[in-house]
């Protein structure tokens, strides 16, 4: 707030009532070259817009413009600006209106992936050129693993980031790392994950036989490991007692598999597919049949960052959600598996990429297999998927304290945003059904309804916490 | 003499060599696998990437001395090129390290030299820091690297500290 705003909603002189912008009053009373002065300073399309948030809000609290003014004689302007600005959140509002093109706060961003199948729409929206047009320049940095992801983005090296998708969630509750506010913006994609077997377990596909094994997982606060653990205890094993479960970077997982070191992991792609290339193992299962359109990562920053660079943000949504809608569209998946397989992304053969893009590829088994929907790119970051994530969470004891998952969900999870800007986009899902965010989910067979998180909870048997 | 010494010195170092690429070769090819597309149904083979062009076969595992060869060759032939933040070339990468452990170095001889000539000409100062030496040099270095990443909050710091403090300690 300053005496300088262009409405003058502190002087006992203008006239705020007079007309809606309160621009005209004042010519009356001022000479030209306070009226040029002013006028300098609403050429400035963020100021003009402070500006008159102010005002509006100052007409607000005195809508009769005399006892504004007798307001201000009374008790002073700067008094009264003070006092106002100490009760109403101004920053905050500013932020929130931010025009939809306003000025970019930060153009050069360092964005980070993980190199993996997930990271699509925000690897491609670099040569597809999405974040250019939204006139970004944005240095994508691969980054070797998980925790090195949590780390560059709590000491700012990030400015935002390829995350699995629980990350946020436990970050922002200090799981694991010392807590900060963590958004998911968008869900970076669906299904494509796997279960992959060393091939000796060929003929050993039944998991009530697993007692023993030894899976590898991407991260702790993982879709995998939490997916895994389902799956097993499904089938009678308990996944802290009955199996080890060790987290691997997901490059590391292939040479472990090699090697011996595990009987297989629950793993991104395309290392599913590449175990099954480099004939060391094969596809026991899809994450698609265990629960088809289960999130996997999320595309996330900083509340921090969010705050200090609306506008900034707001064009990465732009670029990221245009980029999900490229990645979607069937008839893409050969070129962008082509232009992703590079080795200054994910480094792979393009045929592996392929596979895992399409859903045209061979299990392993010697069957060539056809399922389309074996990975997809669904960017609403509902808020039942946060719910389960951390029902799952607090089954396995990573939360201890009673919570309210719903609350901390639509915290995290910026579904509303999300909607918004795929409103301005003219996109079909801004208005996905059911608008409260909350649809229900059925996993391997069984319904988790998020109006009951703790029913869901207590209706399984293996588990940590009561 | 020394001649014909050091003319056996190197003939040996160059058997040692062949003794070692050849212990290489024979351990990788006890342990690559065929991949042969024999018994797979077409599609299946090119999914593999078992195409006919390349007699539906390739060898997987550990890379044996002739591999390693052609990629070393492909990396020092073109050392400069640069494909964004992610994929650069061997040279640009050396420089990158070289340039790393020159600064770090150069800041711990600014520090350590003139503060050595005061320690050694100054009784008392040297008795004084000498227990605060003989504690911290013996940590190893790498030990340094979470405090500062945690402190610093910059990767790329980090390491040039790193490298300050391991080389500012008197052996």
């Amino acid at each position: 707030m300053s005496n300088d705003n262009i409405f003058r909603p502190y002087s006992e002189h203008s006239h705020l009532a007079a007309c809606s912008c309160g621009q005209h009053a004042s010519q009356h009373e001022h000479d030209q070259e306070a009226e040029k002065a002013r006028m300098l300073r609403a050429r400035d399309a963020e100021t003009l817009s402070k500006d008159f948030m102010e005002a509006a809000v100052v007409k607000a609290l005195f809508p009769e413009d005399a006892t504004r003014r007798r307001f201000l004689r009374a008790v002073g302007a700067g008094t009264a600006m003070a006092a106002i600005s100490s009760i109403l959140p101004f920053d905050s509002l500013h932020a929130m209106a931010a025009e939809a093109k306003g000025p970019l706060e930060k153009k050069q961003l360092r964005i980070g992936f993980i190199p993996i199948n997930c990271a699509t729409p925000l690897i491609m929206a670099d040569p597809m050129g999405f974040y250019a047009e939204q006139g970004l320049e944005v240095s994508l940095q691969k980054t070797a693993g998980w925790a090195l992801v949590r780390d560059q983005m709590l000491n700012g090296e990030l400015d935002a980031s390829h995350f699995l998708a629980p990350m946020p969630l436990a970050i922002s509750m200090g799981l694991g790392s010392s807590a900060q506010p963590m958004r998911v913006a968008t869900i970076q994609n669906i299904n494509g994950q796997a279960i992959t077997l060393a091939s000796k377990h060929k003929d050993n596909r039944d998991p009530k036989n697993w007692k023993g094994f030894r899976f590898a997982i991407p991260f702790e606060y993982s879709m995998h490991n939490f997916l895994l653990r389902y799956y097993l205890a499904e089938h009678g094993l308990d996944p802290d007692r009955d199996v080890q479960l060790r987290v691997t970077p997901p490059a590391e997982m292939i040479a472990n598999l090699r090697a011996g070191n595990i009987d297989g992991f629950f793993g991104p792609e395309p290392f599913n597919q590449r175990a099954v290339y480099d004939n060391i193992g094969f596809l026991h299962v899809l994450s698609k049949d265990l629960w088809d359109g289960h999130p996997c990562c999320s595309f996330g920053t900083s509340e921090a960052f969010i705050k200090e660079n609306p506008n900034t943000f707001a064009a990465l949504y732009r670029a990221i959600l245009n980029a999900a809608s490229a990645a979607s569209v069937p008839e893409n998946l050969p070129e962008i598996a082509a232009a992703i397989s590079t080795p200054n992304y994910l480094n792979q053969p393009e045929i592996v990429i392929r596979q895992a893009l399409t859903g045209r590829f061979a299990d392993g088994l010697g069957n060539v297999i056809n399922e389309p929907r074996r990975a997809g790119f669904d960017p609403m970051p509902w808020y039942s998927m946060a719910t389960w994530m951390m029902t799952q969470m607090k089954r396995w004891d990573y939360i201890k304290e009673e919570m309210d998952f719903n609350a901390m969900a639509e915290q995290v999870f910026l579904m509303t945003d999300a909607r918004r800007h795929m409103a301005e986009l003219e996109m079909e899902d801004a208005h996905a059904e059911p608008t409260s965010g909350y649809p229900s989910f059925t996993i391997m067979g069984k319904e988790f309804d998020p109006a009951d998180p703790q029913g869901y909870l207590n209706s399984f048997a293996i588990k940590r916490s009561s | 003499m020394i001649q014909s010494l050091r003319l056996k010195a190197a003939i040996l170092s160059i058997l040692i060599f062949l003794v070692l690429l050849f212990v290489w070769q024979i351990s990788v090819q006890t342990n690559t696998q065929e991949i042969s597309s024999a018994g797979m149904d077409e599609e299946y083979a090119l999914l593999m990437g078992l195409s006919p062009e390349t007699g539906g076969s390739r060898t997987d595992g550990f890379p044996a001395p002739k591999d390693f060869a052609i990629l070393a060759w492909n990396q020092l032939s073109d050392p400069f090129y640069d494909r964004g933040p992610n994929d650069k070339g061997i040279g640009i990468q050396l420089a990158h390290s070289l340039g790393r452990v020159g600064l770090g170095y150069l800041i711990a001889f600014a520090v350590a030299v003139p503060l050595g000539f005061v320690i050694g000409m100054s009784p008392l100062l040297y008795q004084a820091l000498n227990p605060y030496i003989q504690v911290l040099k013996p940590i190893s270095p790498l030990a340094w690297m979470p405090i500062a990443l945690y402190t610093i909050k910059d990767s790329t710091t980090s390491a040039i500290f790193v490298i300050f403090i391991c080389s500012i300690w008197p052996c």
